[in-house]
């Protein structure tokens, strides 16, 4: 499904417009949208009992106190529910990550782990009874670091026989990847320079507004019906069938906005909760979650870490790579496997001129809150790794960081043996870069920043110290052959089109740029598209909004079924017109005769074809499974200064351009960028996950978890290159993820630029840097 | 967390509010209602002292400016008296929170909450601040350092309220108010440093680095006394630092906030035209 080459050239009517984002009024006037803001008769209040242990056994739970409380209506353990491992992880089924968790077990494996599900009348009862159960532990030894989950010594985190899917349960290695192409060891023995460096990534909180939140009910038939701030309605109806064992045809999942995910509800959080008591009492449940609850006890970021080799000639030419890592994916190993392959699948094709390259790594269990996805998907922590060490290498070498990185890195037309050797969770395919600005975008960076006449040192007040440093960046647009989304379109008689999509708009505005998308092709305005999206009753299905595939994937079958029904609209202006086909085009929500230059609305035809000629439904459905996944590029340059009394880091300035091929709505494209590239800022400067001796997350609201603010960080340019995916809809690729890929190394190699100092554990804190300072004074 | 909401529409009905045990004053409610929601505090009465005229005012009497309790940051950062007589105080102030936090909270309320790391307290430190209360035996007047007691607490007893502060106007020091914080905005400090100058005299103070707000009262003398000219200024800066006795937290480690004090009484005091260039 190659597009005609002229698209590429044409002046599009609705696509590359900064239309306004379909819900946008309702959102910014507080209309009800949200999952809380509904509600239900008789509905039951759900609160959690929660682990203060980080590695334990239930020895009893006595709830007779709590069922004395007035309004408490039932409170349910282990024992009242089925015994089905499953992975709360949303994604494509059969999933690739281990089946390792229960609704509620015997065990817990973190601090706030669920123990028992409590449900009243109302709030308070609700939280009383929490406080009221009586819970006897008997504690296990906990596994609070990677480093001591692998010890000989370690307890076994998940010795459950009902598990499947772990690599080596016995030695908390939840998934395990290696690849090599070439003779990575023997190639780096024979380099002019060869370096080995570790890089560590530490976690991240997803910190999106909207805490999780569900509310179920049964229809007057009978079927749950679950309403969720979810980025996975399709999955989560497939994963609650079969912890329930009720088939998918009695439940209906239905997402309404949501107030951002960023990968944080690409998991079941709370519908299982909700859905467990709805189906013990037969009545409406809701549970929403604390901020609390939302930082500790659902998912965070993958800690990685990685020990990397490179080896190069005199002139620069990386030979070969290495990389080893390991991954913390804390008490569950939902997406374990799969974020430890895209940190290599999604960082090192970067470098595809090398003659031999290695990946390899471990993920292990430990007891502390579980790993999940999050935007860049461990693309990030990879990145962090390998663009350092290329720096790193450059510096050895005396050459230029960014000549080395260009003079190595892919270019349009070229491909990587490693597109087909990892894909995620199983092999990739094979695919050649169709579309590559990386070049642009770098050249472009370069003048934004400044970059050619860019001085460095000590400032006049001899106190600080100017930096720059550069990173380059690729992501995905789906998960090529896994990822596969559909779209409906009907006609309505006033020219109007339902547009019903699987695919979910979590804040991202993938609802506008589908519905631009729909337009273009119909050749109608946006108003025209009345969209509906995440209901598993009434939309097709989609895997969801994650693996920046909802513009790519998503788009693409929405671009399907609107041809289907140009083609329809065509045939039935034909037959109302007397006109053959050929004659016939589409002007603005119109059919016209070339030949004698007749004319009919959409309306007259659909209205024609509704009540008196030729009587039928104008309607089709499209689909769309990448066969590759084309890949967004990005440069990023950073500005810092450091003082070098107190190691405050001031970032003056940062630099990113991407190319996302065609961006559909370019005001939301850009919106994404910048929202990704403050995450990582956010993540390289501020935001610190801290636990207590005994593995409790200390860091659970926005007083001491410092997500950055406007204030925090200087000037921002963000910039989208020009470009066209020859396979994309309208040569559009992904742009939701790979901000946040760079901005840890461009500012890791911006302080060294400004310190001589290497800092290789992000966050970069200050008080680490003052100490490397004065250590070096010493 | 349930309580009752009381609004009192004279000081009279203030004081009998004021004689429940489980009784808090809302001002603002920027530290209040956080601490409720945490369930650090949980008064069964919120008395709120919004209604109350007197308590916004702010007057100027001669040598010193009088600010009473109810009376906002914003109102501070636009009163001219302030402007003009406590550059020192507006320095701290703009470093408070956000443009919603300065529009509720008060400094008489940062003074109350008795943190380590209040900005306004700071500079009331520095200002040689008298805290004005009243209470069932009547009104009495008690110097902030002495009024501040340790991490949240003060000398208030049960009944009393505090109802103004007076602060010392200090338009002829130069000044400087210096925040290190691991980010900018909103952020409760790491370490916070106020320096008042007025040729050979100095005062300093110290947030976030000891249980209270410090005035480093022997330092400030051996600066009258010795001068900071040569090797002095090493003695000074550590006369300095053994005023503080900073802990480790979740913001940072006792260590780095010596060092963030040290490095920054360095860039003050060590500059060639001592004060430093952004003490005005
Ligand atoms: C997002 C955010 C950022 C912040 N940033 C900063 C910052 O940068 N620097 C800083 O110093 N602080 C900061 N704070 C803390 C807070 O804003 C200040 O301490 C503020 O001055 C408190 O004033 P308030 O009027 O809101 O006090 P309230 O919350 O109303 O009261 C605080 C305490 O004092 C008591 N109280 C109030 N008035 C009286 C009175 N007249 N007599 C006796 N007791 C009284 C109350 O009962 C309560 O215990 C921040 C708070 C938030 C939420």
């Amino acid at each position: 499904m190659t597009p005609l080459a002229e698209e590429k050239i044409r002046e599009f009517n609705v696509v590359k417009k900064n239309t306004d984002k379909v819900d946008g009024k309702a959102l910014v006037s507080g209309k009800p949208v949200y999952t809380d803001d509904f509600d239900a008769r008789d509905e039951l209040q759900v609160k959690l009992v929660r682990s203060p242990h980080a590695h334990a056994t239930i020895k009893s739970i006595d709830a007779s106190e709590a069922l004395k409380i007035p309004g408490v209506v039932a409170v349910l353990t282990s024992d009242d529910l089925p015994r089905v491992c499953f992975t709360r992880a949303g994604q494509g089924y059969p999933e690739p990550s281990p089946y390792d968790t229960f609704v509620l077990d015997r065990r817990v494996r973190y601090v706030g782990e669920p123990v028992a599900i409590v449900a009243a009348e109302t709030e308070k009862a609700a939280t009383a009874a929490v406080k009221a159960v009586k819970v006897e532990y008997e504690l296990l030894k906990a596994v609070l670091s990677m480093d001591d989950a692998m010890k000989p010594s370690a307890p076994t985190i998940h010795p459950e026989e009902e598990a499947s899917g772990i690599f080596d349960a016995e030695r908390n290695i939840a998934a395990h990847f290696e690849m090599e192409i070439g003779e990575t060891e023997k190639i780096l023995k024979d380099c002019d320079v060869t370096i080995s460096r570790t890089y560590h990534a530490n976690t991240q909180l997803h910190a999106m507004l909207e805490p999780h939140v569900s509310r179920s009910y049964l229809d007057p038939n009978n079927r749950l019906v679950i309403v969720s701030s979810t980025q996975v309605p399709f999955h989560a109806r497939r994963i609650l069938s079969r912890i329930f064992n009720i088939p998918i045809s009695s439940i209906r999942v239905i997402k309404p906005r949501i107030g951002g995910g960023f990968g944080g509800k690409q998991a079941l959080h709370t519908e299982q909760y909700v859905a467990a008591v709805t189906l013990a009492t037969r009545r409406p449940a809701r549970l929403i979650f604390t901020r609390e609850e939302v930082s500790m006890a659902t998912n965070i970021r993958h800690e990685m870490q990685y020990e990397v080799k490179i080896g190069a000639s005199k002139d620069g030419k990386i030979r070969a790579i290495s990389m080893d890592g390991v991954s913390n994916t804390g008490a569950y190993g939902e997406h374990a496997l799969t974020t430890l392959m895209v940190s290599g699948s999604k960082t090192l094709p970067l470098y595809n001129k090398v003659e031999a390259v290695r990946f390899s790594g471990n993920v292990v269990y430990t007891n502390l809150p579980p790993a999940g996805a999050f935007r860049g998907y461990g693309a990030p922590q990879g990145l962090f790794a390998l663009d350092c060490i290329v720096d790193e290498l450059a510096t050895e070498l005396g050459l230029d960081p960014l000549t080395v990185k260009e003079m190595n890195s892919i270019r349009e037309g070229e491909s990587s043996p490693i597109f087909k050797l990892m894909g995620e969770g199983r092999e990739g395919v094979e695919q050649i870069v169709r579309s590559c600005k990386l070049q642009e975008c770098i050249d472009r960076g370069k003048e934004l920043i400044g970059w050619e006449k860019r001085s460095k040192g000590m400032l006049p007040d001899s106190r600080r110290a100017k930096g720059y440093g550069c990173a380059i960046a690729m992501q995905g647009s789906g998960i090529a052959k896994i990822d596969m989304g559909a779209a409906t379109i009907k006609m309505n008689e006033d020219g109007s089109f339902n547009l019903l999509i699987g695919a979910t708009d979590i804040g991202t505005g993938s609802d506008t740029a589908l519905a631009q998308i729909a337009a273009e092709v119909l050749h109608v305005t946006v108003d025209k598209i009345i969209v509906y999206s995440s209901d598993t009753d009434f939309t097709p299905f989609d895997t969801g909004a994650y693996a920046s595939s909802t513009t790519y994937v998503s788009g693409n079958a929405v671009k399907a079924a609107a041809e289907k029904v140009r083609m329809q609209i065509l045939q039935g202006a034909s037959e109302i017109l007397e006109e053959p086909l050929p004659n016939l085009e589409l002007t603005l929500a119109e059919v016209h005769s070339k030949e004698t230059g007749k004319t009919i609305s959409y309306s007259d035809i659909c209205t024609q074809l509704f009540y008196t000629f030729n009587q039928r439904q104008i309607g089709a459905t499209g689909s769309f499974v990448g066969e590759e996944s084309p890949i967004p590029f990005m440069a990023t340059f950073a500005e810092v200064e450091v003082d070098m009394e107190t190691g405050q880091i001031d970032l003056k300035k940062l630099v990113s351009v991407a190319d996302c091929g065609t961006p559909i709505n370019p005001v939301q494209a850009l919106g994404q960028l910048e929202g990704g590239t403050m995450q990582g800022i956010g993540w390289a400067l501020f935001e610190n996950v801290m636990y207590s001796q005994t593995g409790r997350m200390l860091t659970t609201d926005f007083f001491t978890y410092k997500v950055p603010t406007r204030m925090d960080y200087g000037e921002l340019i963000c910039e989208l290159a020009e470009s066209y995916e020859p396979t994309g809809p309208y040569g559009a690729k992904s742009i939701a993820e790979i901000g946040i890929d760079s901005p840890i190394p461009a500012i890791a190699n911006a302080l060294y630029d400004a310190t001589g100092i290497r800092l290789r554990e992000a966050p970069f804190k200050s008080e680490k840097l003052l100490f490397e300072i004065l250590s070096r004074e010493v | 967390m349930t309580f009752k909401l009381m609004i009192p529409n004279t000081e009279g009905e203030l004081q009998q509010e004021l004689m429940d045990d489980e009784a808090r004053i809302l001002a603002g409610g920027t530290d209040l209602m956080v601490q409720m929601r945490s369930g650090k505090v949980a008064p069964t009465r919120v008395v709120s002292i919004k209604k109350l005229e007197r308590l916004k005012e702010i007057s100027d009497l001669g040598e010193r400016i009088r600010i009473g309790a109810a009376v906002t940051y914003s109102e501070l950062q636009r009163s001219h008296i302030l402007q003009e007589k406590s550059p020192i105080l507006l320095k701290a102030i703009r470093q408070i929170g956000s443009l919603q936090i300065r529009n509720r909270g008060t400094a008489v309320g940062n003074i109350a909450n008795a943190s380590p790391a209040g900005d306004a307290v700071l500079a009331m430190v520095l200002s040689e601040a008298r805290v004005e209360i009243m209470g069932p035996k009547g009104e009495r007047h008690e110097s902030i350092e002495s009024f501040i007691i340790g991490p949240g607490r003060t000398t208030l007893s049960t009944g009393e309220y505090i109802r103004a502060v007076v602060i010392e106007k200090t338009d002829d020091w130069q000044s400087l108010f210096i925040k290190v914080g691991q980010r900018n905005a909103m952020c409760i400090s790491v370490a916070s440093i106020g320096v008042l100058r007025k040729g050979k005299e100095v005062r300093l103070a110290f947030g976030s680095v000891a249980p209270v707000v410090v005035r480093a009262h022997k330092a400030e003398r051996f600066f009258t006394r010795e001068g900071i000219d040569g090797t002095k200024l090493g003695e000074f800066v550590e006369r300095c630092v053994e005023s503080i006795s900073p802990i480790d937290d979740v913001r940072a480690s006792s260590w780095y906030r010596r060092q963030v004090v040290r490095g920054e009484l360095m860039k003050i005091f060590g500059h060639p035209d001592v004060g430093g260039t952004d003490v005005t």
